[in-house]
């Protein structure tokens, strides 16, 4: 074997060697992605935190404490100016309020009435779960587990971003298939 | 001898005479004593039963107002004026009245009578900024209000073959001002009489005398009671008698202020188109727009006037000669020493002031059909028309109006653009249909069966079955998700199949220019032959079977042409099976009748939406996805100059020889459907997308309260992948070239990468080794 060659050789099969991983990775994984999580949409938490603001929903309201989930920004996100909250959605405040009104029926056991306000309440925003997971409970006291269980679904749905309201929606879901 | 046999004759002849007569005397006193038990009876049932037919009344749902809604000003004026509010140029001080002064509205709310819901009135402000609420405060408290419910509306009465309308008053309820009135027009010396006024008949004959004219009558309150109330209108002797008897025996039974109350609920005072108006409860409103206890001196002065002859008298007919009856039944109460000089002076010189009336109109009609359909399993006719019932529905008149007015503008534009879709005889015109419900509640909001209800009552979307053309073919699409994908790419090539053993060749009208499409672009561009495809590798059984879970009771067979809507639908069953996608995957029961109540406000009925599943949040948020797609990019496109500029997803329906054009669009707020077609069948010479869509565009554009940004949540088990647009495969990175997102159910998610654009080996080396070019 020549000079030129004992030097070049291993050069020659180093880079086929990177070839041949370089090509074994993209045929085991052509399109190697994270799995994605799509994010719950922003769209309620917003107007839930404008909700937060009104004094008297506060006050009557058992406080749902939201805490953003701990996240280490990226040092380049860090110094971008923080993006102003969307506007709260009309419908959605008002839709909230009715299902104050709706709940503290509920609670006073004029179960049909209540019926009444969240259907109106969700005549005004289908996208709050918080009303499809009272009309569960109203079905539940009428007796009716099969409208029960699609009221929870839905609320399952909708409420699937907000830890404490998933867990109460959860705890309905067995309260209804346990019945 | 012979007188005293003469003596003893007469004597007993006398006798003889006396005890036939006291016989007959005593007779003649059973007979009256059971003639007038007979009558006490008659009166006694006539009251205990129930004094009226009460009509039902049908009413429109609630409105809610909260700061920042987005309202039509000029429309929601309309609303109020329909509720019965009547503006004032000063502070409103009673319940009923509102004031408009630039960007506020000062509004005395009537008091909110609902089954189990009452609030007392009270007076807000609303303030607007550019045609959005800004806020609502409540005047005596300044309290902001976040939400504000206004009362239903009638917007029906449901009448029997007597049709009178009453709203019943109590003795209480009216004011010293017009019973006086009425006692000064027709009966001044009712508290003093037993049912028959002798003296008050000589005094009304030198009245008439004097004034040479018939001023008053000689009856008395109680013989016009007697007289409307159980008689029918003859004029006998024996009638008069009967009157007389009648009368006499409401005084024994009742006392005066009671019949006075039954007087001022039964006296007739007018006619408001084919509806007799009865009742001073009634007329206070018809004539002046207000309770009767808010009725001044020379309205109850006018309103008493009437009773001689309400319609000779009416303000409507001849403000002068209703004046002058007011002003003497003025003179009358001056003179009865009721009201003083300068009372009487004050009202003489008021002008006739009346509040204007619609004539009773039918509002939302095929709405009120389709309910009263309902209606006969629960109620009879006499019980609709007697018992006095209300009956709450689902409509929102906004709503309704808006239908009404973009179908009327809608045919009358596509007349004018067509001519040849003129046609001279009315129940021949151009026809078009439009149903507007709540997807998740199934809420009919609005129900507009026709063009006009006057020509033709045919509901057309509950009644008509016709074929939805390419409108069906989300339902074959959405049979295909378990094995196709949005991406899956299907095949336009012109084919040709066998119905019952004839050849049928599909064809599209635009001729796409690529060859083989991904379902979500053939779905948008409504590609016929790839739809034919598509059902033929799903299975035509399989889309049969899918239309009888979405609730469809037409039939339909397995035919290549069910894929283009060949087979014949109702309507309302094609509004409310595109409802489970907007509910996303949940199917309301339609809903027009919330709640009925009696005349106590006891409640009859009630009913709730309820809702069945029938295909998973995961298909309904891919369907609803694609479905956006005819809106964004597809034959619906035009949406976007038509002023529709927030997330909507629809689909246009064409059918054969263009009978038929349709558009179905909803938000997850709202859906509305939309027909266009004859009745004959005849051809309308425009696609969906020329004649129906522009409608739906109308109609939303007048209700900006449902615009809004919201869209479907996408359920966790829907993910999204970037495919290659031309291979409908993952996409590989900067290879393919036109890269795009799209949404997959998770089960079935594509995992090869675009065989079309394969990486060079250069770039598949580079990759290797971690650089991406």
């Amino acid at each position: 074997m020549t000079d030129k060659k004992r030097v070049w050789l291993p050069i020659f099969f180093l880079l086929i060697a990177i070839a041949a991983s370089g090509c074994a990775r993209v045929m085991i994984d052509p399109y190697a992605r994270p799995q994605e999580k799509t994010p719950p949409k922003a769209k309620t938490e917003p107007a839930e935190a404008a909700v937060k603001k009104t004094p008297s929903l506060e006050e009557r309201h058992k406080p749902v404490t939201e805490k953003a989930p701990e996240k280490r920004l990226p040092i380049e996100e860090e110094t971008l100016p923080v993006p102003k909250p969307a506007k709260p959605d009309p419908r959605a405040l008002a839709s909230l309020e009715l299902t104050e009104q709706g709940r503290m029926l509920l609670e006073q056991g004029r179960v049909d009435e209540a019926m009444t306000v969240f259907e109106s309440a969700v005549n005004l925003s289908p996208e709050n779960g918080r009303n499809y997971y009272y009309l569960a409970e109203a079905w539940l006291i009428k007796g009716d587990l099969r409208q029960a269980r699609e009221w929870n679904r839905l609320a399952e749905l909708y409420l699937q971003g907000d830890p404490d309201w998933a867990k109460r929606v959860s705890s309905q879901k067995v309260k209804i298939n346990g019945d | 001898m012979e007188r005293k046999k003469k003596r003893i004759n007469k004597k007993s002849a006398f006798k003889r005479v006396a005890v036939v007569a006291a016989a007959g005397l005593g007779i003649a006193a059973m007979l009256l004593a059971i003639y007038m038990w007979h009558l006490f009876t008659m009166i006694d049932n006539r009251f205990a039963a129930r004094r009226w037919s009460l009509p039902s009344s049908v009413y429109s749902d609630t409105m809610l107002l909260y700061p920042g809604q987005a309202l039509n000003t000029d429309l929601f004026f309309e609303k109020l004026r329909d509720l019965e509010y009547r503006e004032v140029s000063g502070q409103p001080r009673h319940k009923g009245e509102l004031r408009r002064s630039g960007a506020f509205w000062d509004v005395y709310l009537h008091d909110l009578v609902m089954p189990a819901k009452q609030r007392e009135g009270f007076r807000v402000r609303i303030s607007f900024q550019k045609n959005r609420i800004e806020s609502i405060v409540r005047m005596d408290s300044l309290q902001q209000l976040p939400i504000l419910e206004l009362e239903p509306e009638p917007i029906m009465l449901l009448f029997g073959g007597n049709r009178e309308q009453r709203q019943l008053v109590s003795i209480e309820q009216v004011p010293d001002t017009l019973k006086y009135a009425v006692l000064a027009a027709e009966d001044a010396g009712f508290y003093n009489h037993f049912g028959v006024d002798p003296l008050g008949i000589l005094r009304a004959l030198y009245k008439n005398i004097r004034y040479g004219e018939i001023r008053q009558g000689g009856s008395t309150l109680t013989q016009q009671l007697a007289k409307n109330y159980f008689l029918t209108p003859e004029r006998t002797l024996r009638r008069k008698f009967k009157e007389l008897f009648i009368s006499l025996t409401l005084e024994t039974m009742f006392d005066k202020n009671e019949i006075l109350e039954l007087y001022l609920n039964e006296i007739y005072l007018g006619q408001k188109g084919s509806i007799s108006v009865c009742g001073v409860g009634e007329a206070s409103v018809f004539y002046f727009a207000k309770p009767v206890e808010q009725l001044s001196l020379v309205e109850a002065a006018t309103l008493a006037g009437l009773i001689k002859g309400p319609n000779r008298y009416s303000p409507y007919a001849d403000p002068a000669r209703c004046k002058e009856r007011r002003n003497a039944v003025l003179q009358d109460m001056r003179r009865n020493g009721w009201i003083t000089q300068d009372e009487q002076n004050d009202a003489l010189t008021s002008p006739v002031k009346s509040a204007g009336y619609k004539t009773y109109g039918k509002k939302a009609p095929y709405f009120i059909d389709y309910l009263c359909a309902q209606l006969p399993e629960l109620y009879s006719p006499e019980d609709l028309s007697s018992l006095g019932l209300s009956i709450y529905t689902t409509l929102d008149t906004q709503v309704q109006a808006a239908a009404e007015s973009a179908l009327e503008k809608g045919l009358a534009r596509l007349e004018k653009s067509y001519p040849a879709l003129k046609r001279k005889q009315a129940d021949q015109q151009l026809q078009g249909a439009v149903i507007v419900m709540q997807p998740k509640t199934g809420y009919i909001l609005a129900m507009a069966g026709g063009r006009d209800y006057a020509i033709s009552q045919f509901n057309r979307i509950t009644q008509a079955i016709r074929q939805p053309g390419s409108a069906f073919k989300p339902f074959v699409y959405l049979s295909a998700l378990d094995r196709f994908t949005p991406s899956s790419l299907l095949s336009n090539e012109p084919k040709t199949y066998q119905i019952n053993g004839k050849p049928w060749r599909p064809r599209n009208t635009h001729a796409p220019a690529e060859h083989g499409l991904r379902m979500r672009t053939a779905l948008a561009k409504s590609d016929n032959l790839a739809a034919v495809d598509l059902a033929m590798k799903v299975g035509l059984k399989n889309i049969v079977d899918t239309a009888g879970t979405f609730g469809f009771s037409t039939p339909m067979s397995p035919q290549p042409s069910l894929a283009l809507g060949a087979f014949e639908v109702i309507p309302l069953e094609l509004a409310r099976a595109y409802c489970t996608f907007a509910a996303e995957g949940v199917q309301p029961l339609c809903l027009s009748m919330k709640t009925v109540t009696d005349e106590t406000g006891k409640f009859l009925e009630q009913r709730h939406m309820r809702i069945e599943r029938i295909i998973s949040p995961e298909k309904a948020y891919i369907m609803n996805s694609l479905l956006r797609s005819v809106v964004t990019e597809g034959t619906a496109s035009s949406l976007a100059f038509r002023g529709i500029d927030f997330p909507a997803a629809g689909k246009t329906g064409t059918t054969n020889d263009y009978r038929d054009a349709w558009f179905v669009g909803y938000t997850p707020d709202i859906l509305a459907l939309v027909w266009v077609g004859f009745d004959n069948g005849d051809s309308i010479h425009a696609e969906g997308s020329v004649a129906a869509l522009p409608i739906w565009a109308e109609l939303m554009r007048q209700l900006p309260q449902y615009a809004s940004e919201n869209w479907f949540r996408q359920p966790p088990d829907v993910i999204s992948r970037v495919i290659c647009a031309q291979s409908g495969a993952l996409a590989v990175k900067g290879v393919c070239p036109e890269p795009i997102e799209e949404v997959f159910l998770s089960t079935n998610a594509p995992v090869d990468p675009c065989e079309l654009h394969k990486a060079g080996i250069l770039d598949r080396i580079l990759k290797g080794i971690g650089y991406d070019r």
